[in-house]
């Protein structure tokens, strides 16, 4: 490791000490106090020695362990023995601070420190702004604000806009390396106090993460490596006579998407004991009845805290304390942490909801619309020709306003002739893409909106498109002048609205079907071809939503049929209804101007 | 004395009466379109936003209204709703966004609004949906949407 990554751990470790050292103090005092709080101490003390042992600090992890074995027996009510606890924990706590680094490494640190911190360029950046707003208020006082003047103003603004975005963003995100940095050594470490052979491989699909989620992350990385390793990974003689590699195998994988990240820890060991674990939950009578848990509720067990299938207890695991603690770190952050068996070896799942992500997007137009790709979703870009691919719009359901033929074609998997086409390709950026809240009939592969210049695009996932669960399947075609394209079936009981409605829509040019129910409606549907579908609400036999729910059913051909409600029952709920059911649009039969309606037909056509 | 305390009685009730006054209207955040008004509570929104929203695909609902777009605002992502959409009338020609509190979606109005006060007591009952009451030609919306 170079020393200047060393002193940078460092930093780290005695950074996250401290914010540990306060819990730790409260957690003990609760303990004395009431005795409850002693599993808040072991977890504290617990990823306290992973981070020691990971920065190279052997003594204090050791010494960390030790206490981590007094806590783990100790009694509230001896009081002689709390005071030595007591006395202890502030031994280490002392030791935990970065007074331990010499005069001369602090003097060497601020030689390679950089001359302005990030801070301290943001606070010169904020400065800057106020400065030029000052002058562009005095001139403007003093009638001296000419238009050669505002045009320097806000080039100036604009560039010291740019300094302001890329520190704020160096301050907001950090890179998958500094969560990797150190684990290396960690493995190294273990592996040798194990007598195993070990090799970690990390990869992530991010060029940046949240800062804030680093320093948790790494300490949820240090347990569940020190566990692989421990538990996961046999010796070189078991793997040999299993005939396996004598040197295991751990991955870790960051793979991040528009609305959350995933650390998967992988290794391709023994897996778990299970009939280890049974005999434990058996022998400790907890109350399960072991046969009639499922093998997910079996392997959520070894989350819980004190659970360990290891007889011995060493330094670096055998407490049962890591795997709750790493829960815990998930469902603080608002996640889950899941144990995967596999056919070789087991894998961790941890996964957190995230506020955004910063990820490579290539910038399409399709349809008139401007849209951000997943790089990292695309196989390759090539020019369309004379291949017949769907238009992205059109998969997605957006509309399609633009005069231009399609271009190019994106590939997701060139082999098996998946792809889609586009009109333009901008340009690969990397923008920000925030997540989208849930809702109904959103395809998946739409995963949230990015940020680019004056516009924001929604983000595609190409590499969902296949699994696309849209609620409306098929996709609108591109607008066409043929006959089909002017079939209009209008559905109503009463004669005299159907009679208005023919009369208008024929005069109009629309080629026009009628019936009377949703019953027959769904036979005339079957009989021909329509481009729009015209329905009352309350009619005999079958209603409207009855009718719209059948035809919006996933394996109707008729799915993606506009659908305009026309009713005299306009009270909120039923528009509502027909919504939530599928309508395009719901029209009010108070409402109704010829023009409009005519309008409204066009505009769902 | 007397006259001060009288004149002091007529002050306070001519203050309660003026407090009476204005406490008798209330707010609302006004759109207009080019034939009618629509109110609403402004407690519902946190802010209005001039901004272009990103397209929605067809048939994406919340809460079972048709989605028309998505804006984005500190932080986080709202779908927007149509107002226009919702009762068949005509698209604004230039839309503002407004940004409920806590419904989780922002609603596209015609821009720009302003806030008006109203009597309440002029309010006429109305059978038109999304509205629950009007004065005039100024509709109250009704944004209770919980299906």
């Amino acid at each position: 490791m170079k020393a200047s990554q060393e002193q940078s751990l460092e930093s780290l470790f005695f950074e996250e000490a401290a914010g540990r050292v306060q819990n730790l103090l409260e957690s003990f005092e609760t303990f004395r106090a009431t005795g409850e709080g002693k599993d808040a101490i072991l977890r504290l003390l617990h990823t306290l020695k992973g981070s020691a042992g990971m920065v190279g600090f052997q003594d204090e992890a050791q010494k960390i362990h030790l206490l981590e074995e007094r806590f783990a027996s100790a009694d509230h009510t001896d009081l002689d023995g709390m005071k030595e606890l007591e006395r202890a924990l502030k031994e280490m706590i002392s030791e935990l601070q970065p007074d331990r680094v010499s005069a001369e490494d602090v003097t060497a640190m601020a030689v390679r420190k950089a001359p302005f911190s990030l801070a301290q360029r943001l606070l010169a950046s904020v400065s800057k702004f106020e400065t030029l707003l000052d002058h562009w208020r005095s001139a403007r006082q003093t009638g001296a604000a000419t238009k050669d003047l505002r045009i320097k103003t806000e080039m100036a603004f604009g560039s010291e806009l740019e300094e302001l975005r890329k520190h704020s963003f160096r301050l907001a995100f950090g890179h998958p390396g500094d969560l990797f940095a150190g684990l290396e050594e960690l493995v190294r470490v273990v592996a040798a106090a194990e007598r195993k052979s070990v090799r970690l491989q990390c990869r992530a699909n991010a060029n940046y993460l949240l800062r804030e989620f680093i320093p948790e992350f790494r300490s949820a990385l240090v347990h569940l490596l020190s566990n692989s390793v421990v538990h996961g990974l046999e010796t070189p003689e078991q793997r040999k006579a299993a005939g396996k590699d004598p040197v295991g195998v751990i991955e870790v994988m960051v793979e991040a998407e528009s609305n959350r990240l995933t650390l998967l820890v992988s290794d391709d060991g023994r897996g778990v004991d299970l009939k280890a674990l049974e005999a434990r939950y058996s022998s400790e009578a907890q109350g399960l009845d072991w046969s009639q848990l499922s093998d997910q509720e079996r392997m959520n067990l070894l989350f819980q805290q004190g659970t360990t299938l290891s007889r011995n207890t060493s330094v670096h695991a055998g407490r049962g304390v890591g795997l709750s603690a790493v829960k815990e770190t998930a469902e603080r952050f608002g996640g889950e942490v899941v144990f995967e068996r596999r056919e070789r070896g087991s894998r961790i799942r941890f996964t957190v909801p995230s506020p955004f992500f910063v990820m490579d997007c290539l910038l399409v137009e399709c349809g008139g619309n401007r849209l951000a790709c997943l790089a990292g979703s695309i196989e390759r870009v090539e020019e369309l020709g004379e291949k017949e691919l769907p238009s992205l719009c059109s998969v997605l359901n957006l509309g399609d306003n633009s005069p231009d033929p399609p271009r190019f074609v994106l590939w997701t998997d060139a082999h098996r002739k998946n792809g889609v086409s586009v009109e333009k390709c901008v340009g690969l950026k990397e923008l920000v893409v925030y997540p989208l809240p849930q809702l109904e009939g959103l395809p998946e592969a739409v995963v949230g909106l990015s940020d680019f210049g004056q516009g924001r695009q929604l983000a595609v996932d190409l590499s969902r498109l296949r699994e696309a669960g849209s609620k409306r399947p098929s996709s609108r075609p591109r607008k066409e002048r043929s006959e089909v394209a002017r079939n209009v079936l209008v559905v109503d009981d009463s004669e005299t609205t159907r009679t208005i409605l023919v009369d208008v829509l024929r005069r109009a040019g629309f080629h026009v079907v009628e019936a009377q129910d949703g019953l027959e409606a769904l036979e005339r549907l079957d009989e021909g071809k329509f481009k729009l579908v015209v329905s009352d609400l309350e009619m005999p036999n079958m209603n409207g939503l009855e009718f719209l729910e059948k035809m919006r059913d996933a394996s109707s051909p008729h799915a993606s049929l506009p659908f305009l409600l026309f009713t005299s029952r306009d009270d909120t709920r039923s528009f509502q209804k027909a919504y939530l059911l599928g309508a395009d649009r719901c029209l009010s039969k108070a409402a109704f101007q010829e023009a409009d309606f005519l309008d409204l037909v066009e505009e769902l056509l | 004395m007397l006259e001060d305390i009288l004149e002091a009685r007529a002050r306070e009730f001519a203050g309660r009466g003026l407090r009476e006054k204005n406490e008798s209207k209330t707010a609302l955040l006004v759109s207009d379109w080019p034939e009618e008004e629509f109110g609403f509570e402004p407690s519902l929104f946190s802010t209005v936003l001039e901004t272009e929203a990103a397209p929605c695909p067809a048939g994406v609902t919340f809460k079972g209204l048709p989605c028309s777009g998505f804006i984005y605002h500190q932080g986080f992502v709202y779908p927007t709703v149509s107002w226009s959409v919702l009762l068949g009338i005509d698209p604004p020609e230039v839309p503002v966004y407004a940004v409920t509190y806590h419904l989780g979606f922002a609603l596209e109005l015609a821009g720009p609004c302003r806030i008006e006060k109203v009597d309440p007591k002029a309010y006429k009952d109305v059978d038109r949906p999304f509205c629950s009451r009007r004065i005039g030609n100024l509709y109250l919306g009704n944004l209770d949407i919980s299906p």
